[in-house]
């Protein structure tokens, strides 16, 4: 088997921050991709009648901003570990402020752990990402770990 | 459905569950395309097969978007504040998925706002759990204060 090279020394490795527009076009069609049909993430008018200030992101849009790297596992690359052998293993986020149409929103992540199970077979990345808004206010949290097979 | 009905759920109550009659090959495509995620784990069979699959399988996320999808069917999305997923398991092309969630525990405070912790399954047609998952719903009612 190949040896995997990821170690400890990558606890902390911080990122540069990822800064997104979230348009409105982008958010409709990940609503819709999930099956979304509820009109208050497609309908302005709606959503500000359920107290709303505009459409909102659905709960797991979080996920497309973190998609905008512009090669999110390129030091997995570096140390040969294929894209093909990383599986997603958990996904937990933490809500503080919806995330509107035409907010621009700030991403800062940071390898949080990296650690082995199944001697060594298969060992896990965890990214902790803090996100917020044009206007500086905390929108979520959110803590993804990946498994390398 | 109305806040008042809302607040009625106690320990052991599920929730209304959401079926997926069939996880296909256009709805990765379309997730992809809406997401971003381009592992062609997730689009090409014959990559997949060569990764060691027995074919394409889902993006995590799609069937972690079914829960929230769910979640939010019951609760506005402004009183979910934790929403957390574990892939037990990979989601295979055309499984039928089943959602469910259960409240775990109910607290209501001296000022009624109410909370609930609620345990997430997303399960295929075989019973096989794709995802054990929770979530935490504050419903408020002080002010409102989306902060």
């Amino acid at each position: 088997m190949e040896k995997k090279v990821l170690n400890k020394n990558l606890i902390g490795k911080e990122y540069p921050a990822i800064t997104f527009k979230v348009k409105k076009e982008i958010l409709i069609a990940f609503s819709k991709s999930t099956g979304q049909i509820d009109p208050i993430y497609f309908d302005e008018r709606t959503a500000r009648d359920n107290g709303y200030s505009t459409i909102m992101a659905p709960p797991t849009f979080l996920t497309v901003i973190a998609m905008q790297q512009e090669n999110p596992y390129e030091y997995l690359e570096k140390i040969n570990v294929s894209l093909s052998s990383v599986l997603h293993a958990g996904q937990d986020y933490k809500y503080f402020h919806p995330i509107y149409s035409e907010d621009v929103i700030e991403m800062k992540y940071r390898i949080d752990d990296v650690f082995q199970r199944k001697n060594g077979e298969i060992t896990f990345i965890v990214f902790r990402a803090k996100y917020k808004n044009q206007d500086g206010v905390k929108i979520a949290e959110s803590v993804s770990t990946l498994a390398i097979r | 459905m109305s806040s008042n009905d809302i607040t009625k759920f106690k320990a052991g109550d599920q929730i209304p569950s959401l079926y997926i009659d069939n996880v296909s090959k256009e709805s990765l495509k379309k997730y992809a395309e809406a997401s971003g995620d381009f592992n062609p784990i997730h689009l090409d069979s014959d990559f997949a097969k060569q990764s060691g699959l027995p074919n394409i399988i889902a993006h995590g996320m799609l069937i972690m978007s079914y829960l929230g999808r769910m979640l939010t069917n019951t609760f506005p999305q402004n009183t979910l504040t934790d929403f957390s997923s574990q892939f037990v398991s990979m989601t295979h092309l055309n499984d039928k998925i089943t959602c469910t969630g259960k409240i775990s525990k109910k607290n209501t405070d001296k000022h009624g706002n109410i909370t609930y912790v609620l345990r997430l399954k997303a399960v295929n047609e075989n019973g096989e759990e794709r995802i054990s998952g929770k979530a935490k719903v504050l419903i408020r009612f002080g002010k409102i204060d989306l902060n």
